[in-house]
């Protein structure tokens, strides 16, 4: 109980402290405007509806990178929220002419065009210092002589170096007021029908003489009630008006009425605010990756328990899982609500989903095994595979937490059914792998060379049946004893998850075999992805088999539980991001 | 020991052998030799090329079953005689373990389950893979069938980019698709189709799903749907030949055909490296011989006992054509030859030609090579730069330069004199790639004529690039498909467009044989020099021109460039898109060869052949004894034995329609019959249709080419449906599911009645030791 209650505050804690830094506001204007009505409004983004905080945040982070846009406040930069950046960007460009604000992702290349500027006499090392720490250049540096020349010859490798010219010529069109202005779908279609686009803003307005008005722009002209279309219109304007001013007051008043009336336009089709409202509490919660702080306490509390059976330790601990995994699971909870599916189809969601299967799995197995000498172990596992997973979620980038469509293809019951079990057993192998490097470090520190005799499955049912006294063997009156040695216990925890996940990788892998065979024609292709998978199982063939022939079957039994959680993590990473097969969206 | 020796003799081999297989050791040694070779044949191998293993840059990643000795797919590496032997070993095994090693008792149910499943997926997947054909097929949703005025009927596939042409007693009909209407009318489709009439006089058709129409002059046009009775095997290679006249296409396995190495016999036979690409990207491709002979497999062959052969493979390459200086020629094609010196270092020489945008620069674009009809037009090449547009009538009347480089002046028409011919700037696009290594540059203008006449000209840097389309084809026409709406070049306006040139060195040639200049800019302000052929200048930086020889006329050759490795887009790279095949023919004395370029489908009828669906270009031979022959390289095609029509292709959209991102579509639906039946149906996403033996899936389809007011417009015009059989799926299925099922038996229910079992022993135990207590 204490454990929970502890547990609770520190949580209490962390929220306090993101919700403080996301709307940490800097002075200004930029701390006197107030976007909260655009926490409920939605944008109409790649076949989704988003809610404008969500789609800010993706526009920004493609043109200026993950930290965002920097404006200066009382003389000094500092990020701006990225709804303020999207409005800012849109409404006064002059002011970012020359800020460095288009990002360019790859480090090497940051300093080869530093480089080149820099003999050109173009800018200051200053400036250079910053923009290869940061990725940051001021827009007129891409367009002096020696970057096109740079740009010329880094478009023609396909293979290394394209795809970031394509990246910041994309981030140079999209900053562009005018293109910020067209993605800006926020009003409903007045002819209620669902498969048409939205409109923005701009379309509310006649078109010029002599232009040809776009779709939108017909369809507000002739749908739209003119007088709600006028108020729009002038309330947009006012808004930009006052914005443009710097009149924080009015640009707040205009801003509210906007969004307000913007509604109105198809209310059957506007999204429910709370959704909205969700997506932007998601967002501004940093997804709650940051539970990871929470699983590290668990851990280390946990280890304790483990090393000096203290039971102070193993409740505290609990509590502290329990309190993250709540947190986990409202993460999940939030995210199917807000995309309206489960969230299993790119690799962010792949990633935290697993972990939480993992966690899951671990609350059952903990609790069989509460009475013997494997307790804690399936927490631990569990905490530091959910810790893990979560960082990379927070801090590598190639993780993206935005929401957005499935392909086709992953419509498919399968895909549920498939993906889930695969990525359950992936949780168990990095499980296992943590009581393989606790076996690993036990003898390292002197412990012999000890195994479960009983296996996994049976170890843990005998072991909680001598503990009421029940023991069939002697292993089992050992373990009752608490004489069990820990190398023991850490194969015995290590050998229930291995068993487990090497019966839901196997199903998973016929699941996948069974959905290819509907959806690509072939139950097996020897794409990449499948081989590893099937690689990852044979690691586990061997690790089931070698203990019926070696002798230090603990020994074994570890090292292979590592390798084969290396090979299931080569097929997500290495496989995925490089040798990328048909599964690479997932 | 000794004891053990001795029995082991007793056994003699047979029980050696059959203890081998026992061995759970074996097992586990087959184990790790599959996952090393599926390892390395997945993901390749990851090797240092140096002992400074630090550095990130010694290391190499190469794909093992790439390299020239393998040369083999993912699906034939793990369809090798060693493969196969491994998973035979491992078969062998498992029988012999189980049965010898596991006693069959309630206990074991498990294990013995596992093993079973694993035996039954394995008889499955011999099945499956010895008997597995996949690939694929198109399947053209209309065609428009036309009832010509002699009473003779004709079809062309609505497709875009589709044309004919019908010789009639009157002349010559050209027909071609100049619009796609994929949803008009609630569903329906629609097609505009343009007409030439022998007489030349234009016309437009519409026409209109399930309805026929009989426009003025005795055309009939109606649309039907198209029958296809093929498909192509997937990663399979053939020559297909037949007879220039056209006609049905006779397919000629190649057996033992590289896939990812370049294999040609001398450096002669293609251009030499590209600036800046490794030279062993084409010296480690040469002297590789390759000789393979491609026989005849179907009977209506009509090249017979011609010996046919492929001595030759680029993966990645296109035909290109250089020049080089003549003194004489039929065409104006100046060439020069340039030679840039810079001290400490060997001369770069180059051949430059002024009316050839892929080729008029050199040096990375510091040099620029121009040819002045004048010697106004050469003082105004000289001081560099302007882009220009020259407009003249054929007939000499007017002629008139447009500078190209004040935006302001676009979009008002410009009288050419008082011809009565108007112009007008849209537009100026510069540098358009249009292929790996050509980039196109262009003018748009619209062009009034005196009758009054309004057409749309691209006026290209490269001549024979510029394009005439029409504007006012009728109702649903648009610009947006410009493939569709191309017509013949109207002649009696000359344009030539010169997109300017920003480097460093202008070279002029012209107007006159003796007259050679350059304007050199090496900083410090341009200076114009007077220069000879063979003659040096030299710049104050040291550095040396020479312009070795230069003519108004030139010789052109044509081979094959191997595309850099880096320029190489993955997706055409993977399709093998550019790859093509040395062919060489022998008839008694005769001997033919040329490159062949790779086609992704071998149409019967020419008019299918549209770019959206493959590359079209047969190569001509002309075989003693037989005639005239055209031969494609292309993929093995079998008959499907049914033949499939596509009656409608549904683009289902996500929330808020489809936007032409590959993000707002839902699901792409071919609604499909076989054999003229009746019933319809429907083939999607995750949902395949079976018939005649075969699943059909949903494969690729042709998205539109813009969209208009929310609907699209162009393509959807066909569906691409993957086929492919199954036999022994349900097996492999069957045994998945044992495997699955032993395993949990094993892991716990094994455990349970382990339990049950000891429990009853200790209960035993303890009822006759309290009995024996008793007593």
């Amino acid at each position: 109980m204490a454990g929970v209650v502890i547990g609770l505050v520190i949580t209490g804690l962390a929220t306090w402290t993101s919700l403080l830094r996301s709307s940490e506001t800097p002075g200004g204007f930029v701390g006197e405007v107030r976007l909260g009505p655009l926490d409920r409004a939605a944008v109409y983004n790649r076949g989704r509806l988003k809610s404008f905080k969500s789609f800010a945040s993706e526009t920004v982070s493609t043109i200026a990178g993950p930290r965002g846009v920097r404006v200066e406040v009382d003389g000094e930069l500092v990020f701006a929220p990225a709804d303020f950046a999207y409005l800012d960007l849109m409404l006064r460009p002059e002011r970012y002419e020359d800020a460095p604000l288009i990002h360019l992702g790859n480090k090497p290349m940051r300093q080869q065009l530093g480089a080149a500027l820099l003999r050109d006499g173009v800018a200051s090392e200053e400036e250079i210092r910053r923009f290869v720490d940061t990725g940051q250049i001021a827009e007129p540096l891409l367009f002096t002589p020696s970057a096109m020349q740079l740009f010329n010859q880094w478009s023609s490798d396909l293979i290394r170096t394209r795809k970031f010219v394509d990246r910041l010529e994309g981030a140079v069109n999209l900053r562009r007021p005018e293109a910020l202005l067209s993605l800006l779908r926020v009003i409903p279609p007045p002819n209620h029908d669902p498969k048409t686009p939205w409109l923005n803003p701009g379309e509310l307005f006649p078109v010029a003489p002599g232009q040809t008005p776009t779709p939108g722009q017909v369809l507000a002209m002739e749908r739209m009630e003119p007088s709600l279309r006028e108020e729009i219109a002038r309330r947009w304007v006012a808004f930009a008006q006052a914005w443009r001013a710097g009149d924080a007051t009015t640009a707040n008043a205009r801003l509210a009425e906007f969004t307000a009336r913007v509604r109105e336009v198809s209310p059957e089709l506007y999204p429910s605010e709370s959704r909205m409202f969700a997506e932007s509490l998601y967002f501004r919660i940093g997804s709650l990756v940051w539970g990871w702080v929470i699983y590290l306490a668990a851990v280390l509390v946990l280890l304790m328990a483990v090393a000096w059976r203290w039971p102070g330790a193993r409740a505290l601990g609990i509590g502290l899982f329990s309190v993250a995994f709540v947190v986990q699971t409202a993460a999940l909870l939030l995210r199917w609500y807000i995309s309206g599916r489960w969230p299993n189809s790119n690799m962010f969601e792949a990633v935290t989903t697993s972990v939480w299967f993992g966690a899951l799995l671990a609350i059952p197995m903990e609790y069989a095994a509460r009475k013997t000498p494997l307790k804690n172990l399936f927490l631990i596992g569990a905490a530091v595979a959910s810790m893990a997973a979560l960082m990379s979620a927070q801090f590598i980038h190639r993780l993206d937490p935005s929401v957005n469509n499935m392909m086709p293809i992953l419509h498919d019951l399968w895909l549920y059914i498939h993906t889930n079990v695969i990525i359950a057993a992936y949780a168990l192998i990095a499980m296992a792998a943590v009581t393989a490097i606790l076996y690993l470090l036990w003898r390292l520190f002197g412990g012999g060379p000890a195994h479960a005799r009983l296996g996994g499955t049976e170890m843990l049912i005998e072991a909680s049946s001598a503990a009421s006294g029940r023991a069939t063997t002697a292993t089992g009156r050992r373990l009752a004893s608490s004489k069990a040695s820990l190398g023991e216990v850490f194969d015995g925890a290590t050998l229930v998850m291995v068993e487990l996940s090497f019966i839901l990788l196997w199903a998973g892998i016929i699941m996948g075999a069974i959905w290819a065979d509907h959806s690509w024609g072939r139950p097996w292709g020897w794409d990449p992805k499948e081989v590893f998978a099937l690689n990852t199982f044979l690691v586990y063939l061997v690790l089931i088999h070698i203990r019926l022939k070696t002798r230090d079957k603990g020994l074994w039994t570890a090292l292979l539980a590592l390798i084969g959680c290396g090979v299931m993590l080569f097929n997500w990473i290495v496989i995925n991001f490089v040798i990328a097969g048909l599964h690479s969206y997932a | 020991m000794k004891q053990q020796a001795a029995s082991d003799q007793r056994r003699g081999p047979i029980g050696w052998v059959v203890d081998l297989f026992s061995s759970v050791w074996l097992g586990i040694s087959l184990f790790v030799i599959l996952f090393v070779y599926s390892a390395v044949g997945s993901a390749g191998v990851v090797y240092p090329t140096s002992l400074r293993f630090f550095d990130a840059s010694v290391w190499r990643h190469d794909m093992i079953r790439q390299w020239r000795i393998f040369e083999m797919t993912e699906f034939e590496w793990f369809h090798t005689w060693f493969f196969y032997l491994v998973c035979g070993l491992l078969t062998v095994n498992i029988i012999v373990t189980t049965l010898r090693r596991i006693p069959l008792k309630v206990i074991n149910l498990g294990v013995w389950t596992i093993h079973t499943g694993v035996v039954v997926l394995i008889v499955g997947s011999v099945v499956y893979f010895a008997r597995k054909v996949e690939g694929d097929t198109p399947v053209i949703r209309r065609a428009v069938h036309i009832e010509m005025p002699d009473g003779g009927v004709t079809m062309l596939p609505v497709v875009s980019g589709a044309m004919r042409s019908v010789e009639t007693s009157e002349g010559v009909y050209r027909f071609s698709i100049a619009s796609i209407e994929p949803e008009r009318l609630e569903g329906g489709f629609g097609a505009v189709v343009s007409v030439t009439r022998p007489d030349g006089e234009r016309l437009v058709q519409e026409v209109v799903d399930g309805a026929g129409v009989r426009s003025g002059r005795g055309l009939g046009m109606r649309l039907g749907t198209v029958a296809q009775e093929y498909f192509w095997v997937k990663d399979s290679s053939a020559l297909a030949v037949r007879r220039a006249e056209g006609g049905r296409w006779a397919h000629r396995p190649i057996r033992g055909l590289p896939r990812y190495n370049d294999t040609i016999g001398s450096v002669e036979s293609v251009w030499p490296a590209l600036r800046g690409q490794p030279a062993e990207e084409i010296s480690g491709a040469t002297g590789r011989v390759l000789d393979l002979p491609v026989s005849v497999s179907e009977e209506w062959d009509v090249l017979g006992d011609v010996d046919v052969r492929v001595t030759g493979f680029l993966r990645y390459a296109i035909e290109q054509s250089r020049l080089t200086p003549a003194p004489s020629g039929e065409r104006k094609e100046p060439v020069a030859v340039v030679e840039l010196g810079s001290p400490g270092r060997s001369a770069q020489r180059a051949v430059v030609a002024a009316y050839r945008p892929e080729q008029r620069m050199a040096f990375d674009g510091m040099l620029a090579f121009s040819y002045a009809e004048s010697e106004a037009e050469a003082a105004e090449l000289l001081s560099g730069s302007s882009s220009r547009l020259y407009v003249a009538l054929a007939d000499g009347g007017v002629s008139h330069t447009v500078a190209l480089d004040d935006e302001r002046k676009f979009d008002v028409f410009i009288a050419l004199g008082d011809s009565g011919w108007e112009i007008r700037v849209d537009d100026v696009i510069r540098d358009l790639p249009v292929d790996p290594v050509r980039r196109i540059s262009l003018a748009m203008i619209t062009v009034r004529t005196p009758e009054g006449e309004e057409f749309v000209r691209w006026v290209a840097d490269r001549a024979e690039d510029t394009r005439d389309l029409g504007v006012e084809v009728g109702p649903g026409m648009h610009q947006g498909d410009p493939a569709s709406a191309f017509r013949e070049v109207d002649e009696r306006l000359v344009t030539r467009f010169s997109p300017g040139v920003s480097s460093r060195i202008i070279v002029v040639a012209g107007p006159g044989r003796e007259d050679l200049r350059a304007m050199v800019n090496m900083g410090g302000g341009a200076r114009e020099h007077r220069m000879n052929p063979g003659e040096s200048i030299e710049f104050p930086s040291g550095a040396t021109l020479r312009v070795v020889e230069w003519s108004p006329h030139a010789v052109e050759e044509s081979r094959p460039l191997i595309v850099p490795r880096n320029q190489r887009d993955r997706d055409a790279d993977t399709s093998r898109l550019y790859a093509m095949v040395r062919v060489e023919m022998r008839a008694g004395e005769w001997q033919g060869s040329a490159w062949v370029p790779f086609h992704r489908y071998s149409f019967d009828d020419d008019a299918m052949a549209t770019p959206r669906l493959t590359r079209w270009e047969p190569v001509a031979f002309d075989v003693p004894g037989v005639g005239e022959v055209e031969v494609i390289f292309t993929r093995e095609r079998r008959p499907l034995g049914l033949a499939v029509e596509l009656d409608e292709f549904i683009l289902t959209s996500q929330f808020g329609g489809f936007t032409g991102e590959t993000a707002s579509i839902r699901d792409w639906t071919s609604v499909i019959r076989f054999d003229e039946a009746a019933e319809m149906v429907r083939v999607s996403t995750n949902a395949p249709a079976a018939e005649g033996g075969w699943w059909f899936f949903q494969a690729y389809w042709d998205p539109p080419s813009e969209m208009s007011f929310f609907s699209p417009v162009g393509g959807m015009s066909f569906t691409g449906l993957g086929v492919g059989n199954r036999d022994g799926v349900y097996t492999q299925l069957a045994g998945g599911t044992l495997t699955v099922l032993g395993m949990m038996y094993a892991f716990y229910v094994k455990p349970i009645l382990k339990r049950r079992q000891r429990e009853r022993i200790a209960q035993d135990l303890a009822e006759s030791s309290q009995s024996g207590g008793a007593a």
